[in-house]
């Protein structure tokens, strides 16, 4: 990387540092589409010795041969009607079964898919109020994991297949040995969202009174939560209307990213960024060390290390009652606040901090303070004060609360359990579909401590490093094959049903612990925990709601909704000044701090061996299939690194070493990294993948267990590739330098702007005329917009793609030669300098072209125009020239190099258990074939039939792509632009629509909206 | 095969023939990458017998 960070020369928009610095490497990845050595080097020596003739005579010979001793190389099987078919089967058409997501604690309502039986997809359940729906990346792609070769099929004892019977029996025995002996029975636990089985557990205590419940969740708000208590006397915090607030300002808070319920936040935050109608914005302002995806999307953003959040907070109040206050301060309070000033920014940011205030001021009661689960309490308790000083309070809907139903451990208990665990005074411990040994920091001692404990039971899906410490290892069901419910907001009690009996020889795992509640081995059944679950519906739900139909009949109705909605009242007290006046102050660290969040994708390593989720690009930095040191440029500076290097991170005697990041905006001594990779036990496709940060993680922190001060970092020799595909698939600007400035892949300008000149976007927009007659779509044409006021690289549209279309895993040594083969990428731009950057996302994906170049250039007519304006592709045509994508300008065809799911880790997903997971309506490409978006073709095609078959007309709105279905910000449209009355004729006709390199006059058709950012002036800061 | 002669070609064809058959005799897998993991029971997809379907998808 050179020197010149301000180089005199630099671009309006750049894609990476790289890029911003005209770095060679980055421009040589610009004229080569195929990177190096990624088709084989032709040497005329290595030609073989046969003559023409030889060959074409061996060549003859050979098919005539070839046709003869044909056997059954096609045999796959039989494929057999059905003799008797399921009542709910009729091929070629899907079931829907509404259930609930166990995919983190928000507990979203899905409908999955089915087709002849087998789950396929997962959507949102748009009967669930929460997420209306939608679902995240990490829910779309769950499906992968019920088809996991590597989930366990029986229990296993100290690594043998043992019995069912056999296992219960010594378990029970077990059980009442320790409690007879007078020791403890522990079970640790992770996230309880459900209210029967936290019924399930208390039971077990009241059987076995020596039972004690441990729940430790790595990724949890419990400094939120203990905030909310000191303050309003309840743990059970109210949802925050960001639908309803001018101001937002959210403290290293990724509210639209990852945290707390990110799919209704962005929804919620969405309603505020329509262009459609009146332009009523809200503005967001990000105070953050690291660049997240809320961070990508603030109209002001100010780069702020977690340490100082404190600081900022209190001195934000101080600087605010200046003007009144809608909550009165006692004298406690007034001298605590006095202390805070600002901390010491730039000019840039002071001028952003000027508008904040001036903002809230001017928006007091409509405004809300939002902090990040990883800040510390004292924060918490001091942004709620604030809100109430700005009196915010109406912005939290005190009707939506979510709830705790079993509060998370403490420190000190999880350290009294070690203790006991190390005096021998633990008898049975049993790990409840959790993984302690990964998710609890090194010091607590745990995993060592497991050795003295006798027995000690993991129920789990897969093997992972907890089951691998135990003696027994309980296959438990997958959720799609589980019973469940949910309760984790107030009012709102949703059901999860399974969809296939269990595929191997798991059970679900209350049953387990009822089986062992019974002290009788036999006494399982499959249906035990369903009427358990039935039963407990009906002693509460049913008895709440006291509906006119009897009690079985309301049980049908809420499976086949998948939520009961009832009324439940929740505490609004007052707040408790004290609560803050006797805080702990939180002093600012002008040191390197370590600032550890959740992973986009993986989660807490839940989804470590999901291929899908591992490959979904990071929405800001573009890595895939690992994680890393996210340094800023300016610390990259100093300690003379660039990206891939290796540097080594100390905190209170700890050490992890990793590779760094370059991230343009980070605050200069943060470093954050993100949790759920370097798992070690776990299956091929996870194992060793990425770093694992809890390494750093230490049960005595000083303010918040996801920050650490007094870091010490250094490079150190040695580096590892990170797999980026931001650069992937850039246009070659070498010959046209300074017309790419003006090809206006991205198009922005501001609220201000667009209130006062509402058609500046086309004012300089060039008349494009064409040659020849152009083709006249008269019946649909299909189309699509996607707006950038509400993307918010969430990437559940990519993940959606995926599942929906069969895209294969590559793993990264194919993302690093360029060959990820997703259908949809979000292409991330920078623009100003890369201390304080300005990102732009974009969805980018086949624009189905009306001249589309890549049709021309085909020598085999493999690709093609259909009648209704989609751009095809033949599979069985294709021959793999790779013209095509040599012609697309837009960069979107993938090639399969190779056959992935017999090239990816060794034909991991080339099994019989894993192909069921395709979509039987979308073909499954081989090697040799260009593939691309089809505009979900097969969508299209099953509206068109069921039209059809009802004798209506195909309407655009019938059609709904999966990218489109995924969205939670409904960002994405798609229909019929011939029919002038639908919403996609509507969006081409906007004054914000534009086309992606119009210029050339290939007619895309997908129309983007301008990005429209909120700032107090008319040009984009 | 500038020099080959009817009967030579003929021959060459039928003990050609001769391999294919007996090649395609031969079991496929032995030669082909061999997973790292294997699903030995055939897997069975049973419709669970108490879930309840929408009857219609929104």
């Amino acid at each position: 990387m050179s020197d010149s960070l301000n180089s005199s020369d630099k671009k309006e928009l750049w894609k990476s540092l790289q890029d911003y610095n005209n770095d060679p490497e980055s421009l040589k990845l610009k004229h080569n589409e195929f990177l190096d050595e990624v088709t084989e080097k032709f040497d005329p020596e290595k030609i073989s010795g046969i003559s023409r003739r030889k060959f074409l005579a061996l060549l003859s010979a050979s098919a005539a041969l070839t046709a003869t001793a044909c056997t059954d190389y096609r045999d796959k099987g039989e494929i057999i009607p059905y003799n008797k078919r399921p009542e709910e089967v009729f091929p070629g058409i899907a079931n829907y079964y509404a259930s609930t997501c166990n995919g983190c604690g928000q507990a979203c309502g899905i409908l999955i898919k089915t087709r002849e039986g087998r789950p396929i997809k997962i959507d949102g359940n748009p009967d669930h109020p929460i997420n209306k729906g939608k679902i995240c990346a990490k829910g779309q792609a769950s499906i992968l994991d019920l088809y996991d070769p590597e989930r366990l099929h029986d229990p296993l004892y100290n690594k043998n297949v043992i019995s069912w019977k056999k296992l219960d029996d010594e378990i029970i025995s077990s059980l009442k040995q320790t409690t007879s002996n007078g020791n403890e029975i522990a079970i640790v636990t992770g996230l309880i969202s459900s209210p029967t089985t936290k019924k399930v557990l208390d039971d077990f205590v009241v059987k076995y009174p020596n039972t004690k419940i441990y729940s430790h969740t790595l990724l949890n708000d419990e400094q939120r939560r203990n905030a909310w208590y000191e303050c309003y006397g309840t743990y059970d915090y109210p949802a925050v209307k960001f639908d309803e607030a001018n101001i937002i300002l959210a403290l290293d808070a990724d509210f639209l990213g990852n945290e707390g319920s990110s799919i209704e936040n962005m929804r919620k935050f969405a309603a505020k960024r329509e262009v459609v109608g009146k332009t009523d914005f809200n503005r967001l302002y990000v105070a953050e060390g690291r660049m997240s995806a809320t961070g990508m999307m603030a109209d002001y953003r100010i780069s702020l290390s977690p340490t100082k959040q404190y600081q900022f907070v209190t001195a934000l109040i101080n600087e605010l009652t200046k003007n009144g206050s809608a909550f009165s301060l006692d004298a406690a309070a007034k001298s605590k606040i006095e202390k805070f000033q600002f901390p010491e920014l730039n000019s840039n940011e002071k001028e952003k901090i000027s508008h904040l205030i001036k903002d809230l001021n001017a928006n007091r009661g409509k405004a809300v303070i939002y902090a990040g689960d990883t800040l510390p309490k004292e924060v918490h308790i001091a942004v709620n004060l604030l809100n109430e000083v700005l009196g915010n309070m109406d912005i939290y809907d005190y009707s939506s609360t979510s709830k705790s139903l079993v509060k998370q451990s403490t420190q000190q208990e999880i350290s009294q359990l070690v203790d006991s665990m190390k005096n021998g005074k633990v008898g049975v411990l049993i790990q409840f579909d959790c993984n302690p040994v990964f998710s609890l920091p090194e010091d607590y001692g745990y995993s060592s401590a497991l050795k003295n404990v006798k027995t000690v039971v993991t129920l789990t899906e897969a093997e992972n490093e907890s089951s691998a410490a135990g003696n027994y290892t309980l296959p438990i069901n997958h959720p799609f094959e589980s019973w469940g419910d949910a309760n984790v907001r107030s009012g709102v009690y949703s059901l999860q049903q399974p969809v296939i009996s269990p595929i191997f020889n798991t059970r679900q795992k209350e049953a387990i612990l009822l089986t062992w509640l019974s002290g009788d081995s036999n006494s399982y059944k499959e249906d035990t925990y369903h009427q358990y679950l039935m039963n407990n519906f009906n002693a509460t739900i049913y008895t709440k709601k006291n509906p006119l139909s009897d009690a079985k009949e309301f049980w049908y109705s809420a499976l086949h909704d998948g939520v009961v909605l009832f009324n439940e009242s929740s505490q609004h007290s007052k707040f408790n000044l004290a609560a803050f006046s006797d805080s702990k102050e939180i002093n600012q660290v002008n040191d390197f701090t370590v600032h550890l969040t959740e992973s986009y994708f993986i989660g807490d390593g839940k989804f470590s061996n999901n291929g899908w989720l591992q490959e979904t690009p990071h929405p800001v930095s573009k890595v895939t299939w690992d994680n890393y040191a996210s340094v800023s440029p300016n610390l990259a500076k100093q300690l003379l690194v660039e990206m891939n290097d290796l540097v080594e991170i100390k905190v209170n005697g700890k050490s992890l070493t990793l590779p760094v990041l370059v991230q343009p905006g980070a605050e200069n001594n943060t470093i954050n990294i993100e949790f759920g990779y370097g798992r070690t036990v776990v299956g091929v496709v996870g194992k060793d993948v990425g770093f694992n940060a809890i390494t750093l993680m230490s049960k005595n922190y000083s303010s918040s267990p996801f920050i650490y001060e007094n870091v010490s970092i250094k490079k150190v020799s040695g580096t590892h590739k990170l797999a980026s595909t931001q650069e992937h698939h850039s246009l070659d600007d070498t010959f046209v330098k300074d017309i790419h400035r003006k090809r206006k892949i991205i198009q922005e300008g501001t609220v201000e702007k667009y209130k006062k000149e509402p058609n500046f976007l086309h004012e300089e927009k060039e008349k494009l005329f064409s040659i020849t007659t152009e083709y006249q779509y008269t019946g649909h044409k299909w189309a699509m917009a996607i707006d950038l006021n509400k993307c918010t690289s969430c990437g559940g549209c990519v993940t959606a793609c995926n599942v929906e279309n069969n895209v294969p895993v590559v793993g990264k040594d194919q993302v690093l030669n360029g060959r990820e083969m997703q259908w949809m990428r979000i292409d991330r731009y920078y623009s100003g300098t890369p201390d304080d950057p300005i990102a732009s996302n974009q969805p980018m994906l086949c624009q189905h072209c009306d001249n589309a170049p890549c049709e021309n250039v085909c020598p085999v007519n493999a690709t093609n125009h259909s009648p209704d304006g989609l751009n095809q592709m033949v599979y069985n045509r294709c021959v793999g020239t790779r013209y095509c994508s040599n012609n697309c300008p837009y960069k979107v065809r993938r090639f399969n190099f190779f056959n992935f799911r017999d090239h990816f880790a060794d034909a991991y997903y080339e099994n019989d258990l894993t192909s069921l997971v395709h979509n039987p309506e979308v073909t499954v490409r081989s090697r040799g074939v260009m593939e691309k978006c089809t505009f979900c073709v097969q969508r299209i095609m099953e509206a068109r039939s069921n039209a059809i078959r009802d004798g209506k007309e195909l309407k655009g709105t019938d059609v709904v792509t999966a990218c489109q279905q995924a969205c939670p910000t409904t960002a994405i449209t798609f229909g019929d632009a011939n029919d002038p009355d639908s919403p996609i004729a509507k969006l081409r006709d906007h004054n914000l629509s534009y086309h992606v390199l119009e210029e050339l006059n290939v007619k895309p058709n997908v129309t983007y909206i301008a990005k429209l950012r909120n700032t107090h002036s008319q040009e984009i800061l | 095969m500038e020099n080959m002669n009817r009967n030579k070609f003929f021959t060459t064809l039928g003990k050609s023939t001769l391999m294919l058959a007996l090649a395609s005799a031969l079991p496929v897998n032995l030669f082909s990458k061999l997973s790292r993991v294997s699903i030995e029971k055939k897997i069975k997809i049973v419709i669970h017998p108490s879930s309840v379907k929408r009857n219609n998808k929104v």
